[in-house]
C-alpha cells in the first residue's frame, strides 16, 4: 500500500510539469499579446504613442521565443516561488492572487459540503423508496438545477432577491468590509453573502451526486447481508445507515477529485455574474487583456489544486477500500 | 475443432446479444421519464431540422412595429364572449414618455384567426427548397397581423422562430462534438484498455492532465485563440473541437474500463483461442458488447456540450450574432433590463433546460437498459 | 506682446450664473473640512491659510454652497479602467469649463494665469504663489523643469509627449523664476492651450519625492532598493502612466495637485481616494474645496452588477459604463435606488466608413462616386434606427461635429441624412447598377453581386443598428454582411487596409482640430480611405498610394496643415470650418445617429451637479465641471 501511495505521489511531479507547460501554452495561443491589447486601449483613448509600446515590449521581454519565456517563468517559480508579474496591475502575481485563490477554495469547499449535505439524504431516501413520488420529484428538481445555465440562474436569483427582499446579494462582502482586515464581523458578512453562490453552484452539482448515491445504496440494499440485518430485527433506518450507506459512501470519495475542476469551472460564470472576488473573473479579465503570467498562474494553480484533490481522494480511497490496493499491485 | 468452437461461441454470442438488446429495450420502456424524453428529443430534432417550416417567421425578419412585444395570447373567445376560431389580437405599441419603455396593448376589435399551414412570404427550406407555407401563422396578410407566441426581441424578431433556428446549432453542436469525442475516445480508450502497459500509462496520464485543467479556463484560452470574425461555420467547427478536447476523456475512460473487463471474458478468450485476429476480436466481439454502454454515456455528454456552448457564448467566446444559437439568444437575455421588463427573452433558457433534462433522462434510461441483467 | 488670459472658443458666453469666477484675493477668511480641522487641532497639519495658495482658485458652486463630508460611491472595472477614476480629478494646469448650453472654454487651474504671444509660439505660465503639493511641499518651476528634463524625453522614463512638438522640433521650456516658465515653439502652435486641456501631460512632477527613484539623482543600489520596496522588477516600472511610484492612482505617497489623493490603491476590490488637504481651490465663501471627503470605487466584472448597484442605490454619481440602452431600466428604478437619471449630450456619431481605397477595386471605385455614397446614405431610415436602437433619444444625423462642438457646420450634419428610397434607387440605377441577381440584389459592373462587408469590433458597436442597416440596404438591392471582430483584430485589419467598410463612432468632436484624423482619413479606425491616409502619414506601409489628382483630400490636408500652424486659435478655427465645408459638399462617410444622451446616475443626496452639459473625451468627460464643488447632502 505504501508503495502505491509513493508511486502515486511520484507521478504527481511529471504531471505538474506537464500542467505548467500546458497552462503556459494556453495563454500563448491567442494572437497578439498584452501590448497589442494596450495599443488598442490607448488608441480608443486617443492617447496612442508607439514609443511607449516599443519601450514596454523590450522591457517585458515579449520578443523572446516561447520556450525561453516558459523556462524563465518556471525557473523563477521553482527558484524563488515567483509566479511572474502582472502587466495589467503592475504587481507580482503572487501578491495579487492569494486572496482570490483563498476565497475560491473557501467557496468551493463550502459548496462541496453543502451539496453533500443536501444530496446524500435525498439520494439515500430515493434509494429506499425508488420510483416513488419523492424519488421522481427529487430527481427532476436535481436535474433542473443541473440543466439551468449557472449564469442565467445567478442573474435571475440576484434580481429576484433584490426585487423581493431588497437584499444586497452581489459580491462576497458588503462594501464596508471589502477592504477591512479579517474579523468575526467580516466572517459573518461573508457567510451572509454566501447563500446565493451556494445555491447556484450547489444546484448544478447536486443532481449527479443524488443519482450516484441512489445507485450505490440501491446496489447495497440488494445484498444478502442487508436481509440478514433485517432478519435480526434491527429498525429499518439503522439497517440502512449502519451498512449500506457506509459502503455506498466509498465510491463517493473518488468524486472529490473530479468534482473540484467542475466546481471551479461552474464558479467562473457564477462569480462573474455575482461579482464574487474569486479566481474566475480575475482570470477572465487576465485572459482578455492577455496579462499572461497572471492568467497562466491562475490556470496552473487551479490545476494544481485539482491534482492535489485527486491525489488525496485516491489515497483516501486506498486507505478505506482495500480492494484497490490489490488491484493496483 | 477450432472451427467448431468458434461456431459455437458465435451462436452463443448471437443469442446473448440479441436477447440483450431485446431485454434492454423492454427495460428502457419501463423507465417512463426516459421514454417521454425520447419523444421530446425526437421532437426537438424534428423542429430543428425543419425549423424554417415550423417557425412562424424568418428568424432574422425585423419587425419595426413590434419591438420587444410580449407574447401574444391565442384567444378562443371573442370580445363579445362568444366562442370563435382561435385568434390573436392586434398589438399596438406606445412608448412611455418618461421611461421610454415600449408598452403594448391588445386591440380586442382587431383580431386575426390563427391558421395551420398558413401562407407566408416565400422562403427557402434549407436554403434551396422554395416554399410559401408555414406550419402556423395568421391568415390575414396585413401589416398589423402578427403572431408572436413567445414575443419579440429588441429588433422585433420572433423569439419562437429564433429558438427553432437556434436549436439547429445548439442541438447539432452536441451531436458533432460528441461524435468527435467518440472517435478520439474510442480509439485512445480502446488502445489504452486493450494493449495496457505503457500505452495505457500514457493515455491515462494525458486524461489525468486534461481533467485536472479547469475546463472553462481551458476553453477560454482555446476559444480566445479562435480568431473571431471567421466564417461562422469555422467558428462553429472550432467550438465543437474545443468542446471535444475535454469531452473525449470521459468516453475513453468508459471504453478502457469495458475493455479491461472484457479482455478476460470467456467469449473473447474463446475467439482468441479460435485464432481470430486482434482487429476482428475488437470489432466483432468486444465493441458490440459494450456499444449500449457507450451510447448511454454519449447521450449523457450531449447535454454537457449544449450547456458548454451557452457558457462560451456568455463569456463572449462562442458564436457571435447575427448567427443564432441558444447561447447567443441567452447572452442577449443576460441583462437586468430583460429580466425586469422583457422576461420572455429568457424562454431560450427554458429550451435549454428542457433539452438538457430530456437528454439526461434519456441517458439514464439507456444506462439502465444497457445493463439488462442488472437489478431494478 | 498680445496677452489673452483666456482664448475664447465661442464669442458668446451666456450669463448662466454657473460660470466660474476668477476673482482676486478674496477678502474673507478660509474655512476647512471638519476632518482637516481635527488634524490641525492635533497639530499634524498646518492652518488652512498656510495650506492654500495666496490666490486660491475660486469656484462658483452650481446651485448652492455645499457642506463638508461624505463618500462619493462609484464603480470601476479593473486596471484598464484607470482613466475613469482619474478623470474626476486630473491635476491639470488648465481645465475646460462649460460656459453655456453649447459653449465651453478653457481656464487656468493650478496656474494662476498664462499669456500667449501673437504668433502662438510662446506660452508663459504663472504658478499660483504658495501652491503646494498634497504633502505640503511648495510647487515651483523646479518641478516643471524636472518633468521636462528628467521624466519625459529620450533617455528618460517616459517618451517625449507629442503635444510638446510642432513640426519637426521640440518645444523649449525655460523658467524665468520660481513661479514663471515659458514654453517656446519654433512654429506657431495655436491649439497648444486647448490641447493642454486634454492631453496626458501634467507639466510638473514632484521633484522632491520622485527624484529618489531617478538614476540621475541616486545610485543604482538605491534604485534597486526602491524597486524592491515597491515590489517591482526594476526602477523603470516605477515610472509612467502605470508606474508604481509616479502614478497618483497607484501610489498613495506620491504628491499630487488633484483634489483627492489615493488612499487605498488598486489592486483592491474597493479603491478609495481621500481629500487633498492642500488643494488649491475654494468656493465663493472661502471654504476650501473639495467638499466631499472620500471617493470609493467598487470593482465590478459584469456590467449587470453595476446596473444592480444602480437600482440598489449604491452609486452616487457616475456616467462611465452606463449604457443608453438601459435607459428604461434606470428610469423605472429611480425611486427604489433614490437617484435621478441626468442626461448630458454626447458628441459621438455612429458612423460607417466606406473605404474608398479598399483592395476590392470595383467597390473602391463605387465608394469614390458621390452618387453611390449618397444612395447609401439616403437609403437609411435614421429615425427608425433612433427609435428602435436608441429608444428615440439620439439624433439622426450625418457624421460631423454635433451641435455644441467648438467648430460646427449645420450643412454637414444634415447632408444626405433624410430617408428617400426612391432617390437611392434612382441614383443606383443612374450609376448603371440595374442588373439584379436571383435574390433581387444588384450586380456590380463586373457581374458579381453588389455586397458590402461591414467590419465592426465586438462590444464597440450595436449589432442591432447594423442589422437594421442591412435591411434598409437590401431594400434598395444592396447586400450586406457583418463581420464582427474583436477590437485588436479590427485595428490589425484597419492597419493592413483589409476592411471594405468599417463601423466605428466618429468621436472627439468637441474640438475636432485636436484630433482631425477622421477628416483627413489619417485616423485609421475612422478612415474612409486607408491607402490615402497612409500616403499622407508616410509610415512606409506598402499599400499606401497617392489620391487621384485634384481630389478634395489634398485641400483638406493643406487646410489642416494651415490650421494647425495658424497664428491664432481664431484663425485655426476658421480654417477648421473650411474643412467641414469641404466635406459637407459630398460626405465621404455614412453617419447614422449621434449626439446620443449620456446618462449620469446621480443619487438624490448628491448636490451641485448640473444637467445638459456636453460630454466628450476632449473636454474630459465629467471633468468639464469642477468635481470639487459636488457635495453630499446631509
Amino acid at each position: 500500500m505504501t508503495g502505491y501511495i509513493v508511486r502515486r505521489i511520484l507521478w504527481f511531479i511529471p504531471t505538474l510539469l506537464a500542467v505548467s507547460l500546458v497552462s503556459f501554452a494556453i495563454i500563448q495561443l491567442p494572437p497578439g499579446d498584452y501590448l497589442t491589447v494596450l495599443e488598442s486601449q490607448m488608441g480608443a483613448e486617443g492617447d496612442y504613442n508607439p514609443e511607449v509600446v516599443a519601450r514596454l515590449r523590450e522591457r517585458f521581454g515579449f520578443d523572446q521565443p516561447f520556450m525561453v519565456q516558459y523556462g524563465k517563468w518556471m525557473w523563477a517559480m521553482l527558484a524563488h516561488g515567483d509566479l511572474g508579474y502582472s502587466f495589467e496591475w503592475r504587481v507580482p502575481v503572487s501578491s495579487l492572487i492569494g486572496e482570490y485563490l483563498a476565497l475560491t477554495v473557501i467557496v468551493t469547499a463550502a459548496t462541496l459540503i453543502a451539496t453533500w449535505l443536501i444530496a446524500l439524504p435525498i439520494g439515500i431516501y430515493s434509494a429506499v423508496r425508488p420510483y416513488s413520488i419523492f424519488d421522481y420529484i427529487a430527481t427532476i428538481l436535481g436535474f433542473i438545477g443541473k440543466a439551468t445555465p449557472n449564469f442565467l440562474l445567478a442573474l435571475v436569483l440576484m434580481w429576484w432577491a433584490f426585487d423581493t427582499f431588497g437584499a444586497d446579494v452581489s459580491g462576497l462582502f458588503s462594501p464596508e468590509y471589502a477592504n477591512a482586515p479579517w474579523s468575526w464581523a467580516k466572517v459573518r458578512d461573508l457567510i451572509a453573502h454566501m447563500w446565493l453562490p451556494l445555491i447556484v453552484l450547489g444546484t448544478s452539482g447536486a443532481a449527479s451526486l443524488i443519482r450516484q448515491m441512489r445507485a450505490n445504496v440501491l446496489d447495497e440494499l440488494q445484498k444478502p447481508y442487508v436481509e440478514a440485518a433485517r432478519a435480526q430485527g434491527l429498525p429499518e433506518w439503522k439497517v440502512i445507515l449502519r451498512y449500506p450507506v457506509r459502503v455506498a459512501l466509498n465510491p463517493f470519495l473518488s468524486t472529490i477529485g473530479s468534482s473540484i475542476p467542475e466546481l471551479f469551472s461552474g464558479a467562473v460564470t457564477t462569480a462573474i455574474v455575482l461579482n464574487l472576488p474569486m479566481a474566475g473573473p480575475m482570470l477572465l479579465r487576465a485572459l482578455v487583456s492577455q496579462d499572461m503570467y497572471l492568467a497562466g498562474s491562475f490556470i496552473f494553480l487551479l490545476s494544481v489544486f485539482t491534482l492535489i484533490g485527486t491525489l488525496i481522494s485516491d489515497i483516501l480511497l486506498t486507505l478505506v477500500d482495500p480492494r484497490i490496493r490489490f488491484e493496483e499491485s | 475443432m477450432s472451427n467448431a468452437l468458434s461456431h459455437e461461441s458465435a451462436a452463443l454470442k448471437a443469442y446473448a446479444e440479441a436477447s440483450g438488446w431485446r431485454l434492454g429495450w423492454a427495460k428502457f420502456r419501463r423507465h417512463k421519464l426516459a421514454v417521454v424524453s425520447l419523444y421530446i428529443v425526437g421532437l426537438l430534432y424534428l423542429l430543428a431540422i425543419f425549423a424554417e417550416f415550423f417557425s412562424p417567421y424568418d428568424y432574422s425578419d425585423i419587425n419595426r412595429r413590434h419591438v420587444l412585444a410580449p407574447p401574444q395570447a391565442v384567444y378562443v373567445v371573442d370580445a363579445s364572449g362568444q366562442f370563435t376560431w382561435p385568434h390573436v389580437r392586434a398589438l399596438k405599441g406606445q412608448r412611455d414618455p418618461v421611461t421610454r419603455r415600449l408598452n403594448y396593448i391588445e386591440d380586442p376589435e382587431n383580431t386575426f384567426p390563427v391558421r395551420l399551414f398558413a401562407p407566408s412570404k416565400p422562403y427557402k427550406m434549407w436554403g434551396f427548397i422554395p416554399l410559401e407555407t408555414r406550419f402556423i401563422g395568421v391568415s390575414t396578410p396585413n401589416r398589423q397581423a402578427s403572431i408572436f407566441l413567445l414575443g419579440t426581441d429588441s429588433l422585433g424578431r420572433d423569439v419562437l422562430s429564433r429558438i427553432f433556428h437556434g436549436a439547429r446549432i445548439s442541438l447539432s453542436i452536441g451531436l458533432v462534438g460528441v461524435a468527435l469525442s467518440f472517435v478520439i475516445g474510442i480509439i485512445l480508450g480502446g488502445m489504452s484498455g486493450y494493449f495496457g502497459g505503457w500505452v495505457d500509462t500514457i493515455v491515462q496520464r494525458t486524461i489525468d492532465l486534461l481533467q485536472s485543467l479547469p475546463t472553462i479556463p481551458l476553453w477560454m484560452g482555446l476559444a480566445a485563440a479562435v480568431p473571431p470574425g471567421q466564417d461562422p461555420l469555422v467558428t462553429y467547427f472550432m467550438i465543437t473541437v474545443i468542446l471535444s478536447i475535454i469531452g473525449w476523456t470521459g468516453i475513453a475512460r468508459v471504453v478502457r474500463g469495458r475493455f479491461l473487463a472484457l479482455r478476460e471474458e470467456d467469449f473473447v478468450l474463446a475467439a482468441r483461442f479460435s485464432g481470430a485476429s486482434e482487429m476482428r476480436i475488437i470489432l466483432r466481439h468486444m465493441v458490440p458488447s459494450f456499444a449500449s454502454h457507450i451510447i448511454a454515456s454519449l447521450t449523457l455528454s450531449i447535454p454537457e456540450m449544449i450547456l458548454a456552448e451557452t457558457a462560451l457564448s456568455f463569456l463572449g467566446l462562442g458564436l457571435q450574432p447575427p448567427a443564432v444559437s441558444w447561447g447567443v439568444l441567452l447572452k442577449d437575455a443576460q441583462s437586468l433590463q430583460v429580466i425586469s421588463q422583457a422576461p420572455w427573452l429568457l424562454v431560450p433558457g427554458l429550451a435549454v433546460v428542457i433539452t438538457v433534462l430530456a437528454f439526461n433522462f434519456l441517458g439514464d434510461g439507456l444506462r439502465d437498459a444497457s445493463d439488462p441483467y442488472g437489478k431494478v | 506682446m498680445r496677452t489673452t488670459q483666456v482664448p475664447r472658443l465661442r464669442t458668446i458666453a451666456l450669463p448662466m450664473g454657473i460660470a466660474l469666477a476668477l476673482l482676486g484675493t478674496p477678502a474673507f477668511s478660509f474655512e476647512e473640512a471638519p476632518m482637516l480641522a481635527e488634524r490641525v487641532a492635533a497639530g499634524t497639519l498646518p492652518n488652512v491659510d498656510e495650506r492654500l495658495p495666496k490666490t486660491p482658485r475660486v469656484v462658483t458652486p452650481y446651485d448652492e454652497i455645499g457642506v463638508y463630508g461624505g463618500t462619493w460611491r462609484r464603480a470601476f472595472t479593473g486596471a484598464s479602467d484607470d482613466r475613469g477614476p482619474q478623470k474626476l480629478m486630473e491635476p491639470r494646469i488648465v481645465r475646460f469649463v462649460q460656459t453655456g448650453p453649447e459653449t465651453f472654454d478653457i481656464e487656468p487651474a493650478w496656474a494662476s494665469s498664462y499669456e500667449t504671444n501673437e504668433t502662438s509660439t510662446e506660452f508663459t505660465f504663472h504658478i499660483r504663489e504658495g501652491l503646494k503639493w498634497s504633502d505640503g511641499h511648495p510647487v515651483t518651476t523646479e518641478d516643471v523643469m524636472f518633468y521636462f528634463e528628467d521624466v519625459v524625453g529620450d533617455d528618460n522614463p517616459w517618451p517625449w509627449p507629442s503635444l510638446m512638438e510642432q513640426g519637426d522640433s521640440r518645444a523649449v521650456i525655460s523658467a524665468a523664476d520660481d513661479l514663471t516658465f515659458t514654453v517656446t515653439f519654433e512654429q506657431p502652435s495655436p491649439l497648444f492651450i486647448t490641447r493642454l486641456g486634454r492631453e496626458y501631460v501634467w507639466m510638473a512632477s514632484p521633484k522632491h519625492y520622485l527624484s529618489q527613484f531617478h538614476p540621475s539623482y541616486v545610485s543604482t543600489d538605491e534604485l534597486a532598493a526602491a524597486a524592491s520596496a515597491f515590489n517591482v522588477e526594476g526602477w523603470q516600472d516605477l515610472w509612467g502612466r502605470r508606474g508604481k511610484a509616479q502614478s497618483f492612482w497607484l501610489n498613495p505617497d506620491v504628491p499630487t495637485l488633484s483634489a483627492w489623493t489615493v488612499k487605498t490603491p488598486p489592486p483592491s476590490e474597493q479603491v478609495i481616494f481621500e481629500r487633498n488637504p492642500y488643494y488649491y481651490a475654494v468656493d465663493t465663501e472661502g471654504n476650501q474645496l473639495p467638499y466631499i471627503d472620500q471617493i470609493s470605487h467598487d470593482l465590478f466584472q459584469d456590467v449587470e452588477t453595476l446596473n444592480l448597484w444602480v437600482a440598489q442605490g449604491r452609486i452616487d454619481l457616475q456616467q462611465r459604463h452606463m449604457r443608453v440602452g438601459n435607459f428604461p431600466f434606470f428610469k423605472e428604478n429611480e425611486s427604489s435606488g433614490s437617484y435621478e437619471v441626468v442626461v448630458w449630450n454626447g458628441l459621438e456619431v455612429d458612423t460607417l466608413w466606406p473605404n474608398q481605397t479598399t483592395s476590392d477595386t470595383v467597390m473602391a471605385e463605387l465608394f469614390q462616386q458621390a452618387d453611390f455614397r449618397e444612395a447609401l446614405n439616403v437609403a437609411i431610415d435614421r429615425d427608425t434606427i433612433n427609435e428602435i436602437v436608441f429608444a428615440g433619444l439620439a439624433t439622426p444625423m450625418q457624421a460631423g461635429p454635433p451641435k455644441g462642438s467648438a467648430i460646427f457646420n449645420e450643412e454637414l450634419v444634415g447632408k444626405w441624412a433624410g430617408y428617400d428610397v426612391d432617390r437611392a434607387n434612382e441614383l443606383l440605377d443612374g450609376l448603371g447598377l440595374t442588373a439584379r441577381d436571383d435574390d433581387g440584389f444588384r450586380l456590380r459592373p463586373d457581374g458579381d453581386t453588389l455586397e458590402i462587408v461591414i467590419t465592426t469590433a465586438l462590444f464597440a458597436s450595436d449589432i442591432n443598428m447594423l442589422e437594421l442597416i442591412n435591411e434598409f440596404w437590401s431594400d434598395v438591392g444592396i447586400k450586406t454582411s457583418l463581420d464582427v471582430v474583436e477590437r485588436t483584430l479590427y485595428l490589425d485589419r484597419v492597419n493592413a487596409n483589409e476592411i471594405m467598410m468599417g463601423h466605428w463612432p466618429m468621436g472627439r468632436a468637441a474640438f475636432f482640430l485636436i484630433d482631425a484624423g477622421s477628416y483627413a482619413a489619417t485616423l485609421m479606425d475612422n478612415s474612409w480611405a486607408n491607402a490615402w491616409g497612409e500616403y499622407q502619414l508616410d509610415r512606409g506601409k506598402s499599400f499606401a498610394v497617392a489620391p487621384p489628382k485634384d481630389h478634395m483630400i489634398y485641400d483638406v490636408w493643406s487646410t489642416l496643415d494651415a490650421a494647425l500652424t495658424a497664428g491664432t486659435q481664431e484663425e485655426a478655427i476658421a480654417l477648421g470650418a473650411d474643412i467641414l465645408a469641404m466635406h459637407a459638399k459630398a460626405p465621404n462617410w455614412v453617419g447614422v445617429v449621434g449626439a446620443a444622451p449620456n446618462l449620469f446616475i446621480r443619487s438624490n443626496r448628491m448636490g451641485n451637479f448640473p444637467a445638459g452639459f456636453i460630454r466628450d473625451d476632449i473636454t474630459r468627460d465629467i471633468g468639464i465641471i469642477p468635481t470639487e464643488q459636488l457635495y453630499i447632502k446631509k
